[in-house]
């Protein structure tokens, strides 16, 4: 049997044990009947099986070139690299879809397994909704993208191969850690619509989901920041973000996870904000969604978009339609039960710093998608007027459609710079205020020395020249946070020491083995200071272009760059112009960078940029050849210096540290407070 | 005990003040008008003195470039039937190319032929497949 005919009959079965699961599952609820819960449960993990052979079989395409397949000829290439073509499998539109519905079953099928003896109750509710998640997707695979589709009439004989662009190993690692976020948001959302549906929305739905919220968050986070590298190094503009539509949509679930992992403690310890925290799991999985369409739909034009496809976009649209009405329409109905145990006692106190931190992500999150969908909704609506005044010319006869905007980063940053900095204060100051109150005079002795701390880091870069005020307040916040941070640990490291005499670096890490999630915690927040500190940095870039020859030297700030020559080569994927630069400081040589473009055979009319810089803790020197004459010797190029911006990267390894230790944290500690007892 | 009165209203103003003050300073810079090349032709009166976005194809054999200068690039760009000059004045994306869909960003000149531009996005007529091509690529 062909792989074609093979596979579409694996997708098939995917799609009719989704049914399967949802049936049985329902079936089970209204007989009571353990043994139809069970069928449902196993028709899950069958679903997962059928995808697992279907994805196989795709990549097994790849690795023979099996081109009579549609999407392996286009995308695939024989001369790809083994890994190029395991990773093609899920390069473009039909392919993603499956690979959604592998992981979605993957990690349904783990969510149920490890949860089945906990939340009996919760099970069935969870499955169904599961299994209603993967069908959706299993059914776009089915009637609209099935990537085993072959051709009718000939067979091309080569694959015209993966964008050289995308070739690149951040790319590889890029796409499926964005994915595997969007997919896992999948679990917290079954089990609170689970715990809606059963009514038993006490805490113990949360138990079962922080960990997947947790996964979630860290995949997300890994997934935009290599984006931010891959842009950062192959596209040769000197930034990493530009507030592009689908660099938002994996910001988008990433700032209400961050939200929901703040507020979930709220509840755990006074009871607090329960509502709030299931509208911001049913929230997040909304946004992964959207995350998931703004990349796949073309709706909002971008660099990743992957081409118009209304059929898909009204589909889409109709199943963010059915979550919406489901989700919220349950919680209204549910609103009853969700009454809060605690309340609000007064400003400076924790709960207050986690509502205001929830507030500030989640309307962080709901502006930029606006924001995003903003030139969207303008032409829908010109769109509308138009056809408005074909029909009914009286009315609207003479009313001007709105015209076309678009929104482009300056706007995003004016509005998100402040937000950001207020979400940097909070870092410091929640985690050193008190539950329900907290005194003047513990306010003093908790914030006198980050507040010195926090001056000097304003002072320093001032005096050094540093003038742009937000640049300025970002210092000094990371300063004061970075100071709040420091002083915890030095807390619990002395009061370690005075139960039980031992070494310093034997406490800390005593603190890291009983108190995981809290340390883990201030150790994601480092992270977070870290990153600031390379944003911060952005304010006083420096950026030239310039037309050089050989031979002659421009000045770059305190750098000298000067042009050795230019070389022509070529090996068996393309042809290649490299510039030879050296980079002066004093007279003194400190670097050879070789910026280059290249052309592949597969691909000569759109040459790549080959960024090179040099590398250090302060700054990068960044240089990206634009155009170059091999005749006359004229380069053209964009320099740049970027002060601090490798501390976005190493704040990054910081976070995803202390994510992994939160994320280890057994269940018996999560109530453990260890090094307490210092704070009021 | 619950949060007074006046604290509430003390936040409430606060809020409304910070979103106030982002609201006026906001200077409209990042929101740009869209347009397409015969909208500038028909009406150039309409975008005098100010920042749009336009978007055009890139007309085959006009493109002529200033050697020796960085980016000094003059083409014309149509769509619909109208034809507009550009003077572009930046490094072009790995993406420009003839016959490739562009959106420029800049003013129109004062007499309304030449459109001063120094940022683009050059659409890509080919990303996996041609009919599939939707891929940006921007210069800044």
């Amino acid at each position: 049997m062909p792989i074609s005919t093979l596979g579409t009959l694996a997708v098939v079965l995917v799609f009719l044990s989704c049914i399967a699961t949802v049936a049985f599952s329902v079936r089970g609820v209204l007989l009571r009947s353990e043994r139809w819960v069970e069928a449902g449960v196993q028709a899950l993990h069958a679903t997962f099986a059928a995808a697992a052979f279907a994805s196989a079989l795709l990549v097994y395409a790849f690795l023979v070139g099996d081109t009579s397949i549609q999407y392996v000829a286009h995308n695939g290439d024989p001369a790809m690299p083994v890994f190029y073509k395991v990773t093609a499998f899920w390069g473009s539109l039909d392919g993603s879809l499956l690979f959604w519905v592998l992981l979605s079953s993957l990690f349904a099928s783990l969510a149920v397994a490890a949860n089945r003896h906990r939340h009996r109750e919760l099970i069935p509710h969870a499955v169904a909704v599961l299994g209603i998640i993967t069908g959706f997707f299993a059914g776009l695979i089915v009637f609209m993208k099935n990537p085993f589709e072959p051709f009718l009439l000939e067979v091309p004989s080569k694959g015209r191969g993966l964008n050289p662009l995308l070739q690149n190993a951040y790319m590889i690692v890029h796409p499926p850690s964005l994915y595997l976020g969007y997919v896992s948001m999948a679990v917290p959302y079954a089990f609170g619509m689970a715990a809606m549906i059963t009514g038993q929305v006490d805490d113990a739905w949360q138990r079962s989901v922080r960990r997947w919220v947790l996964f979630s968050w860290l995949f997300l986070g890994v997934g935009l920041v290599l984006g931010g590298l891959w842009a950062y190094e192959e596209l040769g503009w000197g930034g990493y973000w530009a507030w592009d539509p689908v660099e938002n949509a994996g910001l988008l679930p990433w700032l209400t996870c961050t939200a929901f992992l703040h507020s979930v403690m709220v509840q755990e310890r006074r009871g607090m904000l329960k509502v709030w925290n299931l509208v911001l799991v049913i929230v997040s999985f909304l946004l992964t969604i959207v995350g998931t369409f703004l990349t796949r739909s073309g709706v909002v034009q971008s660099v990743h978009a992957f081409g118009e496809d209304p059929a898909l976009a009204w589909t889409f649209g109709a199943f963010m339609l059915v979550i919406v009405v489901a989700s919220f329409g349950l919680l209204v109905r549910r609103l009853p039960l969700l009454r809060s145990r605690g309340e609000m006692e007064s400003i400076v106190s924790r709960e207050f710093a986690f509502l205001v931190n929830n507030w500030l992500f989640l309307s962080a999150a709901l502006f930029v998608l606006f924001a995003t969908l903003y030139p969207t909704l303008r032409e829908w609506a010109g769109m509308f007027v138009e056809w408005a005044a074909r029909r009914w010319p009286a009315t609207f006869g003479g009313i001007e459609p709105p015209t076309r905007v678009t929104i482009g980063p300056p706007f995003f940053n004016h509005w998100m710079r402040p937000v950001g900095l207020a979400l940097l204060f909070l870092t410091g100051f929640g985690p050193l205020v008190a539950w329900r109150r907290t005194t003047p005079a513990n306010l003093v002795r908790q914030f006198r020395m980050p507040l010195v701390v926090g001056s000097i880091t304003i002072a320093v870069p001032a005096a050094f020249g540093v003038d742009s005020p937000w640049g300025l307040a970002c210092f000094g916040l990371c300063g004061f946070t970075f100071w709040t941070i420091v002083q915890e640990f030095v807390r619990g490291v002395a009061v370690r020491r005075r139960n039980r005499p031992q070494p310093v670096w034997e406490a800390l890490l005593g603190l890291f083995v009983r108190a995981r999630r809290r340390y883990g915690g201030y150790m994601v927040h480092l992270g977070v200071v870290l990153m600031f500190l390379g944003f911060a940095g952005k304010s006083y870039d420096l950026e030239r272009k310039v037309t050089v020859h050989p031979g002659e030297t421009v000045q770059l700030g305190k750098y000298e760059v000067r042009h050795d020559g230019l070389r022509a080569t070529t090996d068996w994927q393309k042809d290649m112009i490299t510039a030879d630069l050296t980079i002066l400081r004093d007279g003194e040589v400190v670097a050879q960078l070789h910026p280059a473009r290249w052309w592949y055979f597969q691909m000569p009319e759109q040459p790549t940029t080959e960024a090179a810089r040099y590398m250090t803790i302060a700054e990068d020197v960044y240089a990206a050849m634009q155009d170059a004459d091999m005749t006359t010797g004229w380069t053209r190029l964009a320099l740049f210096v970027n002060p601090l911006v490798n501390w976005v990267w190493i704040g990054f390894v910081v976070m995803l540290i202390g994510g992994l230790v939160c994320i280890g944290t057994r269940r018996e500690q999560l109530t453990d407070r260890v090094g307490g007892g210092h704070r009021g | 005990m619950a949060l007074s009165v006046g604290t509430k209203m003390v936040l409430g103003l606060a809020l409304v003040g910070s979103v106030g003050y982002l609201a006026l300073s906001d200077t409209g810079q990042g929101v740009l008008e869209y347009v397409y090349v015969e909208q500038v032709v028909d009406r150039p009166e309409d975008f005098a003195d100010r920042t749009i976005k336009v978007h055009g194809t890139v007309v085959p054999g006009t493109i002529r470039q200033k050697r020796g200068s960085t980016g000094d690039y003059r083409f014309v760009i149509e769509h619909a039937g109208k034809r507009l000059s550009v003077h572009y004045t930046n490094l072009v994306p790995d993406t420009f190319q003839e016959g490739g869909e562009v959106i420029l960003t800049g003013r129109l000149s004062a007499d309304g032929t030449v459109f001063e531009s120094d940022e683009m996005t050059a659409k890509c007529p080919s990303k996996y497949e041609e009919e599939q091509g939707v891929d940006l690529k921007e210069t800044r």
